[in-house]
């Protein structure tokens, strides 16, 4: 009884579903025109702008290393040689 | 799922396009539980479906090929909105009239179907409204069959408790009056 039960409620779920999604209607409907305008237009491509913003930040990068070092700004800049030869020279 | 005739995506894709619409545009609808959403997702499918056009190999009708770029991209929009809501929580802006006309629009079908995944109630509009089969089903939605049969079985039983629910509460108002 329980199964012809259970059985019967999903025949209405099933029924009311398929009433309730036949009476979803698109208040607009296809626009041809406006499809071929949009697909025409080059789609945004999200990867191109990580790429371009990826290789500005080498750069960047690069060329501040660069700077600091030609100008022996803090740790970038060539350490000052002691010399520490043990040589004497006689005299 | 029958096919009345084939059409071809790359030379009829205008056919294809307004025989197909208000189809693709109801699973969308069963997706996204809101027209103006569908109708903007519909639109944008059948844009990205128009651009690979050349590309598509008849392994299945194109119905099944425009319903599988459909439903891709309402969950593409799903996870951005679902980002969005990260971002700036809307709990935190006041409810417009229409976020309340929306909900008390939903029926008690719309309330059952609210309660499950996007990608669930996709394959419930999909078997039960368009009469995919199971294998059709979880080609749309890249999933295994089995997959779907388990999900749209717990679908059911969850639909069911909600119209059951509905109805006794319904009984219940009439036993007080």
């Amino acid at each position: 009884m329980q199964i012809s039960e259970t059985g019967d409620q999903t025949d209405r779920v099933i029924r009311e579903l398929r009433a309730q999604v036949s009476v979803w209607n698109p208040k607009q409907g296809p626009r041809w025109n406006d499809l071929l305008d949009r697909a025409e237009k080059r789609p945004f491509q999200l990867f191109r702008v990580y790429a371009f913003a990826g290789a500005a930040l080498a750069v960047v990068i690069v060329a501040a290393y660069m700077a600091i070092a030609g100008l022996g700004l803090g740790s970038f800049s060539t350490a000052p040689v002691e010399n520490h030869s043990s040589v004497t020279t006689n005299r | 799922m029958e096919q009345p005739d084939q059409l071809d995506p790359a030379t009829q894709f205008q056919q294809l396009y307004t025989r197909e619409y208000t189809s693709v545009f109801r699973s969308v609808r069963g997706m996204v539980l809101d027209t103006a959403v569908a109708e903007d997702l519909t639109q944008e499918a059948f844009i990205r479906a128009y651009r690979a056009r050349n590309t598509y190999r008849p392994s299945g009708p194109p119905g099944a090929w425009l319903h599988r770029i459909a439903v891709n991209v309402t969950i593409s929009w799903l996870r951005r909105q679902k980002l969005a809501r990260l971002v700036a929580p809307k709990l935190l802006q006041q409810p417009t009239n229409t976020d309340y006309n929306r909900i008390e629009a939903k029926t008690v079908l719309e309330k059952a179907l609210a309660r499950l995944s996007p990608k669930v109630r996709a394959a419930v509009v999909l078997h039960y409204y368009h009469g995919y089969t199971r294998d059709e089903v979880a080609q749309v939605l890249g999933i295994p069959s089995g997959t779907v049969a388990s999900r749209i079985a717990k679908a059911m039983v969850v639909m069911r408790e909600e119209l059951v629910g509905n109805d006794q509460l319904a009984d219940g108002a009439r036993l007080e009056k």
